[in-house]
C-alpha cells in the first residue's frame, strides 16, 4: 500500500513541471498571436442622439420610455442626451454601416474582458464580488439573463429556477433525483443557496467552506465533544446538495458510503443462508449464517438508523470499544 | 411561531408604510398579475428503492402566484406572493428608492416531512449454519405509535441597504434571518450492546436559528472601496430533552450473564438523553476591499470567526483571508490569479465521564475520561491561475491550474499531522455566436495526494494497539483494513477526470433547445490488490419554449449511469 501511496504521489510530480511549462507557453502564444478585433463601438464612433436610433428601431423606441431605463437614464446627469447610447454606446458607425457588431449589444458584450456598462448604475453592494464571479468569468453577462427594454418587473427573461436550467441543465436532473433540496416543489429557490452575482451566500458567517450549509442547517455545526471528520472538513465528502439517488442527498446510498472509510459490523458479512448471491468477506473461521433477509437489511442498509447522531454529538455513545464516539445519542 | 407571526407583521407593516410613501409618487403605476399553475410529479418505484420515506409529491401540485408591481419616478416596489397550500406559502416583498434605498423582505413556509418509523424493518435473528437457534438478536420497539413524523419550516429574510453620503459612496447595511423549524421527529436510542435493540419514540422538534448582519462600505478614494461586515448566528432547541432507559444488557442465550456484557457498555441501568441539539452561538467580522480599474481588479478579505456551542463550553475560531485578481494582458487575454487561506483552531476540553464504568469488568472510569484532542484544528489553502483567452470574436479558450492543501493537527495517532494535497488542471473551449448558439468542451484532472480520512475509526477506541495482520487470511483486505482504521489510506479517489460538453441553440426567439454531457471517472489505486473506480455518465436534452412573456413551458430528458467498485471490508470486531 505504501508503495502504492508514492507511486501516485511520484505520479503528480512527473506532471506538474511539464504542466506548468505548457501553461506558462500557451498564454505567451496567445497574448502575441494577432487576432481579429472584437465587436463594439470603434474608437472614432461618436454620439449621435436616440432620435436617430429611433429611425430604424421604432418598435423599441415606442415602449422604452415606460421602462424603468427609460424613465430614469434621462435623469442621470451623465447621460443626459443619450439615452440609447448611455448603454450601447456611441452609434455614429453603426448607423451609417448597420452592423450591430459596431454598438455593445448583448451579444457583443459576451466577454470577460470587458466590464459591463450595467455596473456604472447597479452598484448595489450584491455586484461587489462580481468581477471574480463563476457567471462573469465564463462571460454570462448582464444580457444572458436581463431584458433591458421592459418593464421593471419583468426583467428577468424567465423565471427561476427556469431561467438558471437553461445553462445549468444537469442541476435541473439533479432536482429531480428521489433525494433532492425541494426547488422542483417551488419551497426553495436557486438563490436560497446561491448569490447569482457572485457575493455568495449574504448570512454566511466566517470563511468555513461549509458556511453555505450552515445558514440554514446550523444544527450539524458543533463544535461537539464527539465530532465526525468529514462532517468537521467538506459536507460534500458525503453529500450531493443538488439531489441524489440516494436518501439525505448522499453521494452513494448507506452502506456503501460509509464503507469508503469504515469497515463494517461483523454480522453484516455473514452470507444468507439460502445463498441468494449476497457474498461478502467475512473472518476466517466464522460458521454463523443470517437466516433472514432481514438481518442483512437491518446491518446493510442504514448505518445511521443506529449511528443517529452522525454529524457530532455532545453525548457518548454506550459501547466502550468506540470510546464514546459511536455517535448513537 | 408566535415570534414567526410577529416578524411576519412587522414586515408587513413596514412595507404597508413605505408603500403610503410610494404611492404618493407623482406618475405612480401598478401592474398586477396572477399566475395559476401547478405541476405534476411522479417517481417511478421509488417507494420500492427508497421504501422509509413518504416526503414526495406523486401526484399534482398546484400554485396560486399574486405579484403587484409599483413604479414611481424613481423608484419601484414589488409584492411578490405564491401559495401551493396553505403549509407551503411565501412572499417577497422589494422596494428601491432611486440608489439612495433598497430593501428586500421575504418570508416563506412550507412543511418537510420525514422519513416515517425508518426502524420498521429492524428485527431479526441470527442463526447458527445449521439451522439452530442462537446467535445474535436484533429487535425494535417502539414507545409511541406516532409515525407521521414531519415538521414545518417558517423564515423571514429581510436585507436592507443605504446609500448614506454619495460622494464617497458610503453605505450601510442591515440583514436578518430568522429560520424556524417546529415538529415531530423520530429518537432512537440503541439500548443494549451496540446494536441488538433498539427504542425509538417520537419527539418534539422545534429548532430556532437566528442570523443578524450589520456592514458598512465606503469608497475614500477612487476606484478603492472598503467595507466591514459584523455577523451574529444564535441556534437552539426549544424542546425538552428526550431520555431513554438504558437497561443492564444480557446475553440472549446465556440469559443472566449481565457481567458478560456489562463489560462491553459505558453505562447500563440508567435514563441518559438522546439527540440532544447543540446551543451555539456564532460572531463574524470580516474586513474586505475592492480596488477596480479599467484593467485590473484586486478583491480582498480578511476573517474572523468564533463559534462557541454553549452545552459544553467549546469553541473554535476561524482565521482566513482570500485575495483575488485579475489583469487584462491584452484586449483578448485577461489573468486571474486567485488564493485563499483559511486556519480553524478548536479549543481542547478535559471530557469527564460520568462515574459509569466504577466496578464493571473491562476497564474502570479512567480509560473514559481524556482530554478532547480536536480534529477541528486545520489549515487550508487553496491557490489558482486562470487565463482567458479570446482566440477569435467568437471563441474563447480558457486554461485554470490550481493547488488545493489541507493540514489536520493534533492527531492522536502515530504523533502525525496528516495533509491532503490536490493539483489540478483545467482546460475549455467556448464558441458562442451571442445568445444564437454557444457550444463548450471542458475537461478537468485532479490528482490528489492522500485524500481525506478518517483519522480514528467509528468503533474502535482510540489509542487502541494496532491488531495484528492474521497470517493465513485468505482476504488480503482483511490486511488492509487496518490501513483504513488508521488513516493512511481511504477509498476516495487519487485521480479525476471530468468531461463536460454542452451545447445551447435559440431557434427563435420563442424557442431555445440545449444539449449537454457530463462524464467523470475516477479511481483510487493505492491499493495492492483492486482499484477502486466510480465513474458515472451523464446526457442530458431540454427544451424550452416561451410561446409569450406568460407562458414558459420547460421540458427535459436526463439519462443518469453510475457505477463504483471497491471493496467491502470485513468485520471491525468480534462479535
Amino acid at each position: 500500500m505504501e508503495e502504492g501511496g508514492k507511486l501516485m504521489k511520484g505520479y503528480s510530480r512527473s506532471i506538474r513541471g511539464p504542466a506548468v511549462v505548457g501553461f506558462v507557453t500557451l498564454i505567451l502564444a496567445l497574448t502575441a498571436f494577432p487576432l481579429a478585433a472584437l465587436g463594439g463601438p470603434p474608437a472614432d464612433a461618436e454620439y449621435i442622439g436616440s432620435e436617430t436610433c429611433a429611425d430604424c428601431h421604432d418598435d423599441v423606441a415606442e415602449s422604452f420610455g415606460g421602462t424603468a431605463h427609460g424613465l430614469l437614464l434621462g435623469k442621470v446627469e451623465k447621460y443626459e442626451g443619450k439615452l440609447c447610447e448611455s448603454c450601447h454606446g456611441p452609434g455614429s458607425v453603426h448607423a451609417e454601416e448597420g452592423d450591430a457588431e459596431l454598438i455593445w449589444t448583448g451579444e457583443t458584450m459576451f466577454s470577460s474582458n470587458r466590464k459591463s456598462p450595467c455596473l456604472d448604475c447597479h452598484t448595489g453592494r450584491q455586484f461587489y464580488d462580481w468581477q471574480f464571479s463563476s457567471h462573469m468569468t465564463e462571460d454570462v453577462n448582464c444580457a444572458s439573463c436581463h431584458a433591458s427594454h421592459v418593464p421593471a418587473g419583468q426583467v428577468l427573461k424567465q423565471s427561476t429556477p427556469e431561467l438558471c436550467y437553461d445553462c445549468h441543465s444537469d442541476v435541473r436532473a439533479s432536482f429531480y433525483m428521489p433525494s433532492h433540496h425541494p426547488v422542483v416543489e417551488g419551497k426553495l429557490d436557486c438563490q436560497s443557496c446561491h448569490g447569482i452575482h457572485g457575493s455568495g451566500n449574504k448570512f454566511a458567517v466566517g470563511q468555513d467552506v461549509r458556511e453555505q450549509c450552515f445558514s440554514c442547517h446550523a444544527d450539524k455545526e458543533g463544535p461537539f465533544i464527539f465530532e465526525h471528520d468529514p462532517s468537521n472538513e467538506d459536507c460534500s465528502i458525503c453529500h450531493l446538495p443538488h439531489g441524489s439517488v440516494a436518501d439525505n442527498l448522499l453521494v452513494q446510498s448507506e452502506p456503501t458510503l460509509c464503507l469508503n472509510c469504515h469497515s463494517m459490523h461483523f454480522h453484516a458479512t455473514i452470507p444468507g443462508i439460502d445463498n441468494d448471491g449476497f457474498e461478502a468477506p467475512q473472518a476466517p473461521g466464522r460458521q454463523l449464517s443470517s437466516t433472514y433477509d432481514s438481518f442483512k437489511r437491518s446491518f446493510l442498509t442504514k448505518c445511521t438508523q443506529c449511528h443517529t447522531a452522525i454529524h457530532g454529538t455532545d453525548q457518548p455513545a454506550q459501547g466502550i470499544s468506540s470510546g464514546g464516539t459511536g455517535f448513537t445519542r | 411561531m408566535k415570534r414567526f407571526m410577529y416578524a411576519v407583521k412587522v414586515a408587513v407593516v413596514s412595507f404597508a408604510l413605505a408603500s403610503i410613501v410610494f404611492c404618493g409618487n407623482a406618475g405612480a403605476a401598478m401592474d398586477v398579475s396572477l399566475w395559476l399553475g401547478g405541476q405534476y410529479t411522479d417517481y417511478s418505484d421509488y417507494g420500492k428503492k427508497i421504501g422509509e420515506f413518504n416526503d414526495i409529491y406523486d401526484d399534482g401540485y398546484p400554485k396560486v402566484n399574486l405579484d403587484l408591481f409599483g413604479t414611481g419616478e424613481n423608484m419601484y416596489g414589488d409584492v411578490d406572493g405564491y401559495m401551493h397550500d396553505f403549509r407551503t406559502a411565501g412572499v417577497d416583498m422589494k422596494m428601491r428608492v432611486a440608489n439612495k434605498f433598497s430593501g428586500d423582505i421575504q418570508v416563506q413556509m412550507f412543511r418537510r416531512q420525514l422519513p416515517f418509523n425508518l426502524y420498521d424493518d429492524f428485527n431479526a435473528r441470527e442463526m447458527t449454519a445449521s439451522g439452530g437457534a442462537g446467535g445474535k438478536m436484533l429487535s425494535h420497539e417502539a414507545l409511541d405509535s406516532i409515525y407521521d413524523y414531519h415538521y414545518d419550516r417558517y423564515s423571514t429574510e429581510s436585507e436592507f441597504e443605504m446609500l448614506l453620503a454619495e460622494k464617497i459612496g458610503f453605505k450601510m447595511i442591515a440583514a436578518h434571518q430568522m429560520i424556524v423549524a417546529k415538529g415531530h421527529e423520530q429518537k432512537a436510542a440503541v439500548t443494549h450492546c451496540f446494536s441488538c435493540h433498539a427504542q425509538t419514540r417520537s419527539a418534539e422538534k422545534s429548532l430556532t436559528t437566528h442570523t443578524a448582519k450589520v456592514g458598512a462600505e465606503v469608497t475614500p478614494i477612487k476606484p478603492l472601496t472598503v467595507g466591514y461586515d459584523f455577523s451574529y448566528r444564535k441556534f437552539k432547541s426549544g424542546a425538552d430533552d428526550v431520555s431513554f432507559y438504558y437497561d443492564p444488557a444480557k446475553h440472549p442465550v446465556h440469559g443472566g450473564a449481565a457481567g458478560e456484557f456489562g463489560s462491553r457498555v459505558l453505562f447500563a441501568d440508567t435514563y441518559a438523553a438522546v439527540g440532544v441539539y447543540p446551543e451555539t452561538e456564532k460572531i463574524g467580522s470580516k474586513v474586505k476591499f475592492l480596488a477596480s480599474g479599467e484593467k485590473h481588479a484586486l478583491n480582498g478579505s480578511f476573517s474572523y470567526s468564533r463559534t462557541e456551542n454553549d452545552l459544553n463550553n467549546l469553541h473554535n475560531v476561524v482565521l482566513g483571508g482570500t485575495m483575488k485578481f485579475s489583469t487584462v494582458l491584452s484586449p483578448k487575454v485577461k489573468l486571474y490569479a486567485n488564493g485563499t487561506v483559511t486556519k480553524i483552531h478548536s479549543s481542547d476540553l478535559y471530557y469527564d465521564m460520568p462515574p459509569w464504568r466504577e466496578g464493571q469488568q473491562g476497564g474502570g472510569q479512567d480509560i473514559f475520561n481524556y482530554y478532547r484532542a480536536s480534529s477541528l484544528d486545520r489549515l487550508y489553502g487553496k491557490g489558482t491561475v486562470r487565463a482567458d483567452m479570446m482566440v477569435s470574436q467568437r471563441a474563447k479558450l480558457s486554461l485554470k491550474a490550481g493547488y488545493e492543501h489541507t493540514r489536520r493537527y493534533d492527531y492522536p495517532e502515530f504523533d502525525s499531522e496528516t495533509a491532503t494535497n490536490k493539483y489540478f488542471g483545467e482546460g475549455k473551449l467556448r464558441y458562442r455566436k451571442g445568445l444564437k448558439y454557444s457550444l463548450s468542451a471542458a475537461y478537468r484532472l485532479e490528482v490528489t495526494e492522500d485524500p481525506f480520512t478518517n483519522y480514528k475509526g467509528l468503533f474502535e477506541l482510540v489509542g487502541r494497539e494496532l491488531l495484528k495482520p492474521i497470517g493465513d487470511a485468505p482476504l488480503v483486505y482483511y490486511y488492509q483494513r487496518e490501513y483504513i482504521k488508521y488513516q493512511t489510506i481511504t477509498t476516495l479517489p487519487t485521480i479525476k477526470h471530468d468531461i463536460d460538453l454542452r451545447g445551447s441553440y435559440m431557434v427563435n426567439q420563442k424557442v431555445r433547445l440545449n444539449a449537454g454531457l457530463k462524464m467523470s471517472m475516477d479511481e483510487n489505486d493505492d491499493y495492492d490488490e483492486i482499484t477502486v473506480e466510480h465513474s458515472s455518465f451523464r446526457p442530458n436534452l431540454g427544451v424550452t419554449v416561451m410561446p409569450d412573456p406568460r407562458w414558459s413551458l420547460v421540458t427535459g430528458y436526463t439519462y443518469n449511469y453510475n457505477k463504483s467498485t471497491g471493496p467491502i471490508t470485513v468485520a471491525m470486531f468480534d462479535g
